[in-house]
């Protein structure tokens, strides 16, 4: 999976119908210290995650093996809302207070 | 099969109810010379329960949901043994 940070919503009003109902997130993906690498993604969301949001996003047909994705054509899904990243024993992030400061180019 | 170093652990309680193992791990992505190759990538650790600073191979794509059996889980990434040494094959 990767760490990402939820930047938006992507709404889409023509789609394909097995997708009625389901979220869509626009996800950047970060690092553990929080910087952005530049990819984004387009990414289904079941959890109810919001903008800022740091999440686990599995891709590939990985995306399908819940009850709510299995017949949908999607590669990349919300897997959870991360609570804590711990690096190297030093806490990472938090969700409460955010990415920890750091020489890796993290920003708020 | 892909080389990693255990960077530290990552806790999601808020999580897809199908996504039952609990260990998440954070990887580096590193080769046979532990040089860091690529981004890092957040996988299960369902059998090694790596420590920090361990050297693991670990499986992508749908070979990490193959390795976690059925029934099965919405897991791009997953740890399937802990390296006990290299050695490179002369020649």
């Amino acid at each position: 999976m990767i760490i990402g940070r939820v930047i938006g919503r992507a709404v889409s009003t023509r789609k394909d119908e097995k997708l009625l109902g389901t979220k869509l997130l626009l996800v950047e993906e970060v690092n553990p210290q929080g910087a952005g690498s530049g990819d984004m993604a387009v990414v289904a969301d079941h959890l109810g995650a919001g903008p800022g949001d740091v999440v686990l996003v599995a891709q590939g047909s990985a995306a399908r093996f819940t009850a709510q994705t299995k017949e949908q054509p999607v590669d990349a899904l919300v897997v959870g809302i991360v609570d804590t990243i711990r690096v190297n024993g030093r806490s990472a992030f938090t969700s409460a207070g955010g990415f920890a400061p750091n020489d890796k180019g993290a920003r708020p | 099969m892909n080389l990693g170093v255990v960077q530290g652990v990552v806790v999601a309680e808020t999580r897809v109810v199908e996504l039952t193992e609990r260990r998440l791990v954070l990887i580096q992505p590193v080769d046979e010379s532990g040089a860091e190759q690529g981004r890092e990538v957040v996988a299960l650790d369902p059998i090694v329960s790596a420590a920090e600073g361990s050297l693991v191979w670990f499986v992508n794509g749908s070979d990490a949901t193959d390795a976690l059996g059925e029934p099965f889980q919405p897991a791009d990434a997953a740890v399937v043994g802990l390296v006990s040494s290299i050695r490179e094959a002369p020649g």
